[in-house]
């Protein structure tokens, strides 16, 4: 009965709460956009993944909006000490569910394309989409264990994975092929750097002040906007 | 008394609650209890030494139910506090000091007074027109709600003292209080309380009348710094479980959010906190008036927790003031809550007013002004007037 009492009066729960949330929310992330990169190049059924897909979606979304909701709750209860936290979960919680929503445009590419990808960038979408789905479940873990350590590797992870994507769109733009299947590749790479960016997003908040989230290192000391 | 957010006071409150273990935490609110029991019999004492002539000279001003109204919606609005007011009525009452009639009056205007808190606090966000919109409109219900119960109970209370009949016809039944068996809580806040007196009267050694009134300064400034930590303690302890209360219950029945209010404030014993946090979820539009009012109509009821432990340590008539709080609350929301129609009239009031409050903020500290500050002063001056000398 007296149990609150003996807790702890830092006014933790609320926050831990709302993390286990966030956690779920990567979760959901990592399998839509499982299932939306194997519909693109895997030859899955849309039909058979649609709904998973958009209620997968919904759910992150309604996620992102209960932490909001229960952000401004907690922050008005346990007043100024808890708005750094608060801010980095409002923060975090938009590329988790950007995530949800990149994984539909995934989807729809899948839905809109008419002809088979190049055989040597579909091999290497798989490899990279392997690589990414690999890079949630690790961001997940070393979000839960704030391992510093840990996310500074996966940060060079994504970081590698944009500038890969990179590459691939400006090769493409450059061949001068009027190919169908290159625009679904060119797309399909700014869908997987964007998928990237957010996670290395949610990894910076594990190892960046306030006011350097979405910066790694390198850009913190001339930030600017990632387009 | 500042009831608004404090982060360096709570912090400190938090560091000290951190550094007890659980049982410590327990004997240190139960401490906290104690002194706050003290000083309502103190302040008893206080006016008993000043003599029964004496005393009802002091009070004579207030004999008039208009008075006691305006002056409980004073003292409250000054304290910004209606535990604090009603505590002390309760111990007036208690003490013999008050009559009954002239303190349900007293109560109901402390009922007024307390929601100034929340209004205060909506100001905060008069820099964003919606939001502010939202936030006064989520404040003032809880206003409208005040007056127009005590617009409809306060004359009927004049014509028929229901009220007061019905709070001594349970105040006799209540075990302990008046009865034959010796009240332990009572002997030992006693024994203090005494030890105070006395305490008191040596060092000074000053006459009479002003000994009763330096008892009478001791006693609010404990029952205020009591009631401070009391809330503050609470507070923090309570915080979690508060956060998970107001999560459940945000955009949920009307009837679950009366249960909330209740509970929230008969834990951190301050309806002033509870409709304070609630306003910035009303300016963030996280709380909709229909389901944000029930809370603060319970917030209503679950203040007079305060009241009923101070009659623990007063006589039967101040239980009976306590009882009268507690009834007068109760049959606010019997009126108000039930049927939705009823219900919407201060939510419609307060929208109107928020409207109006945007177009010209200016009205806001009008509003303000007139409602908890130039009213009662005028009332209490003219019912001065009227009554003669």
């Amino acid at each position: 009965m007296f149990s609150w009492f003996q807790g702890k009066v830092t006014g933790s729960e609320g926050l831990e709460r709302m993390r286990a949330e966030f956690g779920q929310m990567l979760d959901a992330g990592r399998h839509v956009f499982d299932l939306a990169a194997n519909a693109l190049l895997g030859g899955t059924d849309v039909e058979v993944i649609r709904q998973d897909i958009f209620d997968t979606d919904e759910r992150i979304n309604q996620s992102e909006r209960q932490i909001r909701r229960s952000l401004v709750v907690h922050a008005t209860v346990h007043g100024s000490g808890s708005f750094p936290s608060c801010l980095v979960l409002m923060s975090v919680v938009k590329d988790a569910e950007r995530v949800g929503d990149y994984a539909k445009n995934i989807f729809d590419l899948a839905e809109l394309r008419s002809s088979k990808l190049e055989d040597g960038l579909q091999t290497d979408l798989v490899q990279l989409k392997g690589r990414i789905s690999q890079l949630m479940a690790n961001c997940r873990m070393a979000f839960d264990t704030e391992d510093a350590d840990e996310s500074r590797v996966l940060i060079r992870e994504a970081e590698q994975i944009e500038d890969h994507c990179d590459d691939r769109i400006t090769q493409i733009i450059r061949s001068g092929k009027q190919v169908d299947s290159n625009a679904v590749c060119a797309l399909s790479y700014r869908y997987f750097k964007r998928t990237a960016s957010h996670v290395r997003n949610v990894l910076t908040s594990v190892v960046q002040p306030i006011d350097l989230l979405d910066y790694t290192d390198s850009e913190a000391s001339s930030p600017s906007p990632e387009v | 008394m500042v009831l608004e957010k404090n982060s360096g006071a709570q912090q400190g409150v938090s560091n000290l609650l951190g550094r007890l273990s659980g049982l410590r935490r327990i004997l240190f609110i139960f401490v906290l209890i104690y002194g706050f029991l003290v000083a309502i019999d103190l302040l008893g004492s206080s006016f008993k030494m000043v003599g029964k002539d004496t005393a009802e000279n002091l009070i004579s001003s207030l004999d008039n139910p208009f008075c006691g109204l305006l002056a409980g919606v004073l003292a409250t609005v000054l304290v910004q506090s209606s535990s604090v007011t009603t505590a002390t009525i309760v111990g007036l009452v208690g003490s013999g000091t008050v009559p009954l009639h002239i303190a349900v009056p007293m109560i109901m205007g402390a009922n007024i007074g307390t929601t100034i808190t929340n209004t205060l606090v909506s100001l905060a966000h008069v820099g964003r027109k919606d939001e502010f919109q939202r936030a006064f409109a989520g404040a003032t219900a809880h206003d409208f709600f005040n007056l127009l119960t005590v617009a409809l109970f306060f004359p009927l209370e004049l014509l028929t003292g229901v009220l007061q009949k019905m709070a001594q016809a349970v105040a006799v039944h209540v075990p302990r209080v008046g009865g034959e068996y010796p009240n332990p809580v009572k002997i030992a806040v006693k024994w203090l309380s005494k030890h105070i007196q006395r305490a008191t009267e040596e060092i000074l050694g000053w006459e009479q009348g002003w000994l009763a009134l330096a008892l009478f300064l001791i006693a609010i400034g404990l029952i205020v710094v009591a009631l401070y930590f009391i809330m503050r303690v609470m507070r923090t302890l309570m915080a979690s479980r508060i956060e998970k209360l107001l999560n459940r219950s945000l955009g949920k029945s009307a009837f679950l959010g009366l249960i909330v209010g209740v509970l929230i404030t008969v834990s951190v014993q301050s309806s002033s906190i509870t409709t304070s946090l609630l306003v910035p979820l009303f300016a963030a539009g996280l709380l909709q008036l229909r389901t944000g009012l029930p809370i603060m109509i319970g917030a209503n009821i679950g203040t007079t927790i305060t009241a009923l432990l101070a009659a623990m340590v007063t006589d039967i008539h101040g239980l009976e003031i306590a009882l009268v709080h507690l009834f007068f609350n109760l049959f606010g929301t019997l009126v108000f809550f039930p049927f939705e129609r009823v219900r919407m009239i201060p939510i419609w009031c307060a929208e109107r007013l928020a409207q109006l409050a945007v177009k010209n903020r200016a009205l806001v500290f009008v509003y303000v002004g007139v409602v908890f500050l130039l009213l009662p002063s005028v009332g209490l001056f003219v019912y001065k007037m009227l009554q003669g000398p």
